[in-house]
């Protein structure tokens, strides 16, 4: 096992119109700073995007992270979002072959996950999983003894737990 | 109806709502109507013509640092656009407020890779606080009045806006508006403010490292104030230099790579270092890890992204420095450091002449330019005649001394000259530059003819890329690779062609003279003033070295 990096979701609220992504991956790569994952869309207010981030990196770096990400003009709010009260998800589509009488096995994984079949094909059949990143994770390695044809995940999103909210 | 203007008009008027009335820039296809405009209130606003979008956008940052007020360069799409890039990148570098307008081609053309088109909203995403396209005739007005309030608040800095052609052209209803203030700066925090205190007052061997920041926010009469109170020495970033009058008792000079060596040896032995608007770039703590490391250090900045960025503080303050500042004197009685400036005195050592050579020696020009000019603001451009400027020229107050820092940008010079110029048209302005430097730009020579703008520019000719050479002589064992090019540039014929005047200096004798005779002028003027291949720029820090590792004899 690799040695585990430290992980930050950082959540902003930025104006949403075209550019602002572009604005925001610049911003990293110029400064050397990598992305896990980044998820963006419109909110409930049609005015703003929220970005959920997943930042590797030690407390220094994530601090200039949040303070350069905060001097855009498009960042209207950004928060750390804490471990311990944040509810986060992703999304995972997988497709996973079923040749050689595998169906059987992929689809009782797919239920002790709760993962929901979304396409049943000749060879291969597709699934559906939302979840914490882990638990996709885990997911992930058990369909690998099958042999995974391909995979799409959205990376995390996520909003802190309780009445609280970004807009405050 | 009566107030329907077009995009162009709306542009202008909202330029005038900031008291905009110099603009710099270069006409073309994507700016015709914003040009047909600019005809229209020529009364009201003067546009100063370049030979090139570099030299315009250099300009108007020129203008800015001079008068304190933000620059605005216009240049067409596509080219245009991409030739104000240096200019734009140079302004960010340093934080100078700037207002870029570029058109663009028609809003049905975009992203269709048609004639002169340039994604520049992309290209300049990373050198400008912000930038704007506009699409919608209706959101243009308050666009150009937000990028003037950016421009300008916090820490300041270009923003880019670009207008499509059909833009310009369209009408919409425009109603006048006062400029907007700009955004102010948070108050600085009791907490960190108390905390700070204690560190001032706990410590006995304190030091100031004042950068651009102190310019930029006009303070500092309060900056020295303060250091007199306190018996606080001032070392200045290169950006910083006028903040603090030369010959002050506290002043210990430039700080980094070609500072002081007292000035350097102060940061290396100071218990406490207080950084005001500074931002330990690596040309002042040329070794991140080393630099002050028996100090505590405050660092206070307006741009709150500075904190531990590449030195990490003890207490960190965000605000305006001169808030900050007047909350920390509220809070402390008058000190006494004589011991620590005693100790401090110790290391002083007179700058060393350059050199002895039979060349005028260029510290030696830099002082009779002071002796004869009267308060005149000092340009240069880059290299070693720029340090040579830094080091030896006696700055007694803000905003005399304008030079690419950050960004060092050889080609700066003759264009920011102009700007100033343009800004201060009562004050004397002389060009430092050198034979490399002016290479790179000297076309704008044709915009000193055109408005008379009587700059003196002062070429230190030795005849080759002197600062790299210095670096090669230094680090690569004299392997002069490229630094001598054999140019056979005759600047005094160059001037005359430009339809200038055109003086020489060849020999020390000829230094004095020379610079009355240009001065009487009250023309624009080019002297080509002859100097060693072989002079260096002393003292040397090398790169990633510590104070103590200060080169002094070459």
């Amino acid at each position: 096992m690799q040695e585990q990096v430290k992980r930050t979701v950082i959540s902003a609220l930025v104006d949403n119109h075209s550019g602002v992504l572009v604005r925001v991956a610049g911003l990293f790569s110029r400064r050397g700073f990598n992305i896990d994952s980044l998820t963006v869309c419109e909110t409930e207010n049609p005015l703003y995007s929220r970005m959920t981030i997943v930042v590797p990196g030690d407390y220094t770096t994530i601090k200039q992270v949040v303070r350069q990400l905060a001097k855009l003009e498009d960042t209207k709010k950004i928060l750390i979002l804490d471990k311990e009260t944040t509810i986060s998800s992703e999304l995972l589509l997988v497709k996973v072959q079923t040749e050689n009488g595998e169906r059987a096995s992929v689809l009782k994984t797919a239920q002790a996950y709760g993962a929901k079949i979304l396409d049943t094909a000749a060879k291969s059949v597709t699934l559906e999983l939302t979840g914490s990143s882990q638990d996709i994770d885990v997911f992930i390695g058990h369909l690998e003894r099958n042999g995974i044809l391909e995979l799409a995940r959205t990376g995390m999103t996520a909003l802190s737990a309780g009445d609280g909210t970004i807009n405050q | 109806m009566d107030n329907q203007k077009t995009g162009a008009q709306i542009l202008i008027e909202c330029l005038l709502e900031q008291k905009v009335d110099t603009v710099f820039g270069y006409p073309g296809g994507a700016v015709l109507n914003i040009y047909d405009a600019l005809y229209e209130y020529s009364d009201q606003i003067r546009h100063v013509l370049t030979a090139h979008e570099q030299g315009a956008a250099h300009a108007a940052d020129g203008y800015a640092r001079a008068t304190g007020r933000t620059g605005v360069v216009i240049a067409t799409s596509g080219p245009g656009a991409t030739n104000l890039v240096t200019g734009i990148a140079n302004a960010y570098m340093d934080s100078i407020p700037m207002v870029a307008i570029t058109g663009n081609v028609a809003v049905d053309l975009l992203g269709r890779d048609s004639f002169q088109e340039i994604d520049i909203t992309g290209i300049t995403m990373p050198i400008t606080k912000h930038n704007y396209i506009v699409k919608d005739i209706e959101t243009l007005a308050d666009i150009v009045r937000d990028a003037f309030v950016i421009a300008n608040s916090g820490r300041k800095g270009p923003v880019l806006i670009d207008i499509p052609k059909d833009i310009t052209a369209k009408k919409t209803k425009y109603t006048k508006k006062e400029a907007a203030e700009k955004r102010k700066s948070l108050p600085p925090k009791e907490k960190k403010i108390n905390l700070a205190l204690e560190l001032i007052k706990q410590s006995k061997k304190p030091m100031i490292y004042a950068g651009g920041g102190v310019i930029s926010s006009e303070c500092s009469r309060e900056l020295v104030t303060f250091g007199e109170r306190l018996q606080i020495p001032v070392a200045t970033s290169m950006m910083a230099l006028g903040c603090i009058p030369a010959d002050h008792p506290l002043n210990l000079g430039m700080i980094g790579m070609h500072g002081t060596v007292h000035a350097n040896l102060a940061a290396h032995k100071c218990d406490l270092l207080i950084v005001a608007g500074a931002r330990f770039s690596d040309r002042v703590a040329t070794s991140r890890s080393n630099f002050a490391k028996h100090a505590k250090i405050i660092h206070i900045d307006i741009d709150y992204a500075e904190f531990d960025k590449n030195v990490v503080s003890s207490v960190h303050i965000a605000g305006d420095l001169k808030e900050v500042i007047a909350e920390l004197d509220k809070g402390l009685s008058p000190a006494d450091h004589s011991e620590w400036l005693t100790v401090i005195e110790g290391h002083r050592k007179p700058l060393k002449k350059v050199d002895h050579s039979d060349f005028p020696h260029p510290d030696f020009v830099i002082e009779k330019v002071n002796a004869l000019c009267k308060d005149p603001i000092v340009v240069t451009d880059v290299g070693q005649h720029q340090m040579w400027t830094a080091q030896y020229y006696p700055f007694q107050s803000p905003r005399t001394f304008l030079t690419s820092g950050g960004l060092g940008t050889m080609g700066f010079g003759l264009g920011a000259a102009i700007g100033a110029q343009a800004g201060m048209p009562d004050r004397q302005v002389v060009l430092f530059s050198g034979d490399g430097s002016f290479h790179m730009n000297l076309h704008e020579t044709t915009t000193l003819a055109s408005y008379g703008f009587p700059v003196i520019v002062i070429i230190m000719n030795n005849s080759v890329l002197g600062m790299v050479r210095q670096w090669q002589k230094v680090f690569y064992g004299n392997r002069f690779s490229q630094t001598d090019p054999h140019r056979k540039t005759d600047f005094v014929a160059l001037a005359k062609a430009f339809g200038i005047d055109g003086l020489r200096i060849e020999t020390p004798e000829d230094v004095e003279p020379v610079l009355k005779q240009a001065i009487a002028l009250q023309k624009p003027v080019i002297i080509d003033c002859r100097i060693s291949p072989d002079a260096n720029v002393l003292p040397m820090i090398p790169p990633g070295g510590s104070a103590e590792e200060i080169i002094t004899e070459m």
